[in-house]
C-alpha cells in the first residue's frame, strides 16, 4: 500500500458517517413501526374488551326485562332501550334476535356500517372481531342466552383508535426526527474521532517509512520518491544533483568511544548538513555514516558551492562525551540528468565518485563516465581477489628511502600493485579496500609479507643489504600470531629482524588502540621496526606517539607538498620533526618532489626522505638498477 | 473559551438556513399538532441552532471534531 493511500482516510470517514446514518434511519423506522403497531394492538384489545362487556351487560338487561314482563312486552321494551342507546351513540349498532318469536331488532346497522351493510353477516358468524373496511375500523362482539333464547350482536365503528394512531404516529415522527438528528451528529463525532486516530497512526507510520529513526532526516525511500517525482514533473530541461557524503573517521569514533558517541556524532553532522542545505535541497541518511543531499534546479557551480559548504561543515570538531573528535567528508556528485535520471542510477554514480574521492583523499569528486570505477567493476574485482593471490598476480614495487644527511639508500617501501590479466596494472586504491572488506585480508597480508621477505633474502644474497617497509592492514594487526609468523619467516630466510619495517597508517592505529599498541610492542620485541604512516592526517593526537611506541614516524605527503610556499605546512613539519627528535624517533618525509623541499627538510634535520624527486615506486628489476646506479 | 472560527461552506450554510426556517416555523405554527411542549421546544431548538449556524457560518459539532467544509480550511495532512 502506498503512503498516500494510507493517509487518504476521507473515504473511510464518509463510509463511517453513511453507515451510522443508515443505522440511525433503520432504528428510527423500526421504532416508529413498533410503537404504532403496539398502539394499534393495545387499542384493538381495549375496544374489543369494552364492547364485549357492553354486549354482556346489554344481554343481562334484556334477560331482566324478559323475566319481569311477558315475551311480547319484553321484546318491545328491549327494542326501545336499544334504539335509545343507538341514538346516544351513532357509531354503535345492535342486532337483537329473539329465537322464540323468530324476529330480530336492528338498530343503526345501515347508519354505522354504511355501504358495508352486507359485511355484517360475515361479522356475526364469529363471536367477536376487528376489521377495517374502506379505511374505517370496526369492532364487533356477540352475547347469547338459552333461556330465554336471545342473541345480541354489537358493532362499533372505532373513531378513537384512528385518532389515537394518528396522534401516536405524529408524535413518534417528531421524536424520531429529533433522535435521527442526534444520531447523525453522534455518527459524525464518532466517525471523525475514529478517523482522526487512524489519521494520526497513519501519519506516524508514514513518518517512520520516510524518515531515518536516528537523525530524523529523510531516508532512501523518500529520496528516491522525490527524485522520481522531480523527473516526472520536469521531463525536460531540468537540472539536479545528488551529493553522496561519506564520513572519514566515523568508524574510529564508533570503535574507540562507543556506538552512542557515534550516534551523537551522526546527529550533529545531520543537523549541520540540514542547516547548510536549508531550503535548497533534501537531506537524507542512507545508513551508517552515509548521507545524501538531493538538489533541484541548481547550476553546477551552485552544486559545487553547496558541496564545499557541506564539507566545511563536516570537518568542524565535535564534542562527544567530553572528547573533541573530528571527521571529514568524502563527497561524490552525480548530476541529473547527465549522470542518470533514475534514483538508483544517480545514487550508484554518486557512490562511485564518493569512493574515488575517499581513496584519493579528496573532498569532492564528480561522477566519471569511465567504467573503471563502477560498482559492477568493483564487484568483479572483489570476486577475483582469491584467485589473484593464488595466481600470484599481486606484485611489489619498491620506492627508495634515502638518508638525508648523506643521500644513501637505507631502505625501500614495498608498494603493492595488481597485475591484472585483463585490466592491466591496477593501483592500490582500486583494490585495497576491497581486500579489507573481504575474507582474504589475512591471506593477502601474509602473501605480501612473504613476498617482501623473499625479495629481501634474494637481495641479501646479491649483497644488497637494505631494509624493506611493508604496509599491513590494521586487520592484520588483530591477528595474534603475526609476530610468530614473521619471526619464523625471518629465521627461515636468515634475515635480520631489523631489516623488516611494518607500517600502519595513523588512522588505522585508532582501531582498537590497546590491541595495536600490544602488537607493536611484540613486533619490536622480536626486533622488527614499526612505523606510523601518513602521520598528521588522521584524527589522533601526538599522545599516540608515546602510547604506540613506534620507531619511525612518516610525515604525510600533504604537508610536504607546497612546503616551499606554505608557512603553515613548514610549521607543522618542523613541529613534528622536533617532537620526534625529542622522543628519539626517526622521521621520514614522504612525497618529496623538489630540490627546495629537500633543502627545507635538511634544514629541519629530517632523517629520511622518500618521493618522486628521488625515484617513483619501481619494479624490482628497475629498483635494483637504481640502487646499483646510486651506489656507483 | 473556544474561538468561533467559520467552518461552513456556502452550500452547508444555506442548507442549514433553509432547514432552520422550515423547522422553527413548523415548531411554532404546528405547536397544537405536535401536542407536547417538550417536543415542541426541541423542534424549535433544533431549528434555531441551524439558524445560528446559518448566521455565523459556524457549527459547534464541526469545531469539536476539528472538521470544516470550507475547502482551504481543511486540516493539512502534510
Amino acid at each position: 500500500m502506498q503512503i498516500e493511500d494510507a493517509l487518504n482516510i476521507g473515504r473511510l470517514r464518509l463510509r463511517l458517517i453513511s453507515g451510522c446514518c443508515l443505522v440511525a434511519l433503520i432504528v428510527s423506522f423500526i421504532f416508529i413501526y413498533s410503537a404504532q403497531k403496539l398502539a394499534k394492538d393495545l387499542g384493538q384489545e381495549t375496544e374489543l374488551r369494552a364492547l364485549k362487556n357492553e354486549a354482556i351487560s346489554t344481554l343481562s338487561y334484556i334477560e331482566h326485562i324478559y323475566t319481569q314482563h311477558s315475551p311480547a312486552t319484553g321484546w318491545t321494551m328491549a327494542c326501545n332501550a336499544l334504539e335509545a342507546r343507538g341514538k346516544d351513540d351513532p357509531n354503535l349498532a345492535f342486532v337483537f334476535i329473539d329465537s322464540n318469536q323468530s324476529r330480530s331488532c336492528r338498530v343503526n346497522i345501515e347508519k354505522t356500517l354504511g355501504g358495508h351493510y352486507s359485511s355484517f353477516e360475515d361479522m356475526s358468524s364469529k363471536a367477536e372481531g376487528f376489521t377495517t373496511l374502506d379505511g374505517h375500523m370496526f369492532v364487533w362482539s356477540s352475547a347469547s342466552s338459552s333461556s330465554p333464547p336471545i342473541v345480541i350482536h354489537i358493532v362499533r365503528r372505532v373513531i378513537s383508535q384512528e385518532k389515537a394512531q394518528e396522534f401516536v404516529f405524529k408524535r413518534l415522527s417528531i421524536v424520531s426526527f429529533i433522535t435521527f438528528w442526534v444520531a447523525v451528529w453522534a455518527a459524525i463525532l464518532v466517525s471523525v474521532s475514529v478517523s482522526k486516530r487512524i489519521e494520526l497512526s497513519n501519519k506516524k507510520l508514514a513518518h517512520l517509512a520516510t524518515h531515518d529513526d536516528l537523525t530524523g532526516l529523510f531516508n532512501r525511500f523518500y529520496l528516491a520518491k522525490k527524485i522520481r517525482l522531480f523527473h516526472k514533473q520536469n521531463p525536460n530541461n531540468a537540472t539536479g544533483a545528488v551529493l553522496l557524503i561519506d564520513l572519514n573517521g566515523f568508524k574510529d569514533v564508533n570503535d574507540t568511544l562507543g556506538h552512542s558517541a557515534g550516534d551523537t556524532l551522526l546527529c550533529t553532522i545531520a543537523t549541520r548538513l540540514k542547516k547548510v542545505t536549508g531550503e535548497q535541497g533534501a537531506v537524507a541518511r542512507l545508513g551508517g555514516d552515509e548521507f545524501v543531499i538531493w538538489l533541484e534546479n541548481k547550476s553546477k557551480h551552485d552544486v559545487l558551492d553547496i558541496a564545499d559548504a557541506l564539507a566545511q561543515a563536516s570537518i568542524k570538531p565535535i564534542s562527544v562525551n567530553g572528547e573533541i573528535v573530528a571527521v571529514s567528508a568524502s563527497i561524490g556528485c552525480a548530476y541529473f540528468p547527465e549522470h542518470g535520471t533514475a534514483p538508483n542510477t544517480l545514487l550508484k554514480n554518486a557512490d562511485e565518485a564518493m569512493y574515488r574521492a575517499k581513496v584519493s583523499r579528496q573532498t569532492l569528486l564528480i561522477h566519471s563516465a569511465s567504467g573503471k570505477h563502477s560498482s559492477q567493476y568493483r564487484l568483479k574485482l572483489r570476486s577475483e581477489i582469491k584467485d589473484a593471490i593464488k595466481n600470484d598476480e599481486f606484485v611489489l614495487y619498491y620506492q627508495p628511502k634515502l638518508r638525508l644527511s648523506d643521500g644513501n639508500i637505507i631502505g625501500a617501501e614495498a608498494l603493492v600493485r595488481w597485475q591484472h590479466p585483463k585490466e592491466g596494472l591496477l593501483q592500490p586504491f582500486s583494490f585495497i579496500d576491497l581486500i579489507e572488506q573481504s575474507q582474504n585480508v589475512h591471506s593477502f597480508g601474509f602473501h605480501i609479507l612473504t613476498k617482501a621477505l623473499m625479495q629481501m633474502a634474494e637481495w641479501k644474497k646479491m649483497g644488497i643489504d637494505i631494509s624493506v617497509a611493508v604496509n599491513l592492514s590494521p586487520y592484520n594487526m588483530l591477528n595474534n600470531t603475526l609476530p610468530e609468523i614473521i619471526e619464523s619467516q625471518l629465521k627461515l630466510l636468515k634475515l635480520s629482524p631489523s631489516q623488516l619495517e611494518i607500517e600502519l597508517t595513523e588512522s588505522a592505529t585508532m582501531v582498537q588502540l590497546d590491541v595495536i599498541a600490544d602488537m607493536f610492542k611484540r613486533l619490536r620485541d622480536i626486533g622488527v621496526t614499526v612505523s606510523i604512516d601518513d602521520f598528521g592526517t588522521g584524527m589522533s593526537s601526538f599522545a599516540y606517539l608515546k602510547k604506540l611506541d613506534v620507531d619511525i614516524v612518516k610525515i604525510d605527503r600533504e604537508f610536504i607538498t607546497d612546503l616551499e610556499s606554505e608557512d603553515q605546512n613548514r610549521l607543522v613539519v618542523a613541529g613534528i620533526i622536533s617532537l620526534c627528535k625529542r622522543m628519539r624517533k626517526d622521521v621520514v618525509a614522504e612525497g618529496v618532489e623538489t630540490v627546495e623541499q629537500e633543502h627545507i627538510l635538511k634544514a629541519m634535520e629530517c632523517d629520511y626522505v622518500q618521493g618522486y624527486y628521488y625515484a617513483k615506486p619501481l619494479p624490482k628489476a628497475d629498483f635494483l638498477k637504481f640502487v646499483e646506479e646510486h651506489t656507483q | 473559551m473556544m474561538p468561533l472560527k467559520k467552518n461552513l461552506c456556502r452550500l452547508d450554510k444555506n442548507m442549514r438556513g433553509l432547514i432552520g426556517v422550515v423547522v422553527t416555523g413548523c415548531g411554532i405554527v404546528f405547536g397544537q399538532q405536535i401536542g407536547d411542549p417538550l417536543l415542541q421546544g426541541l423542534v424549535i431548538a433544533f431549528g434555531l441552532l441551524n439558524l445560528v449556524s446559518f448566521v455565523t457560518s459556524w457549527c459547534l459539532v464541526y469545531q469539536l471534531v476539528s472538521i470544516s467544509t470550507i475547502e482551504h480550511d481543511t486540516p493539512n495532512n502534510n
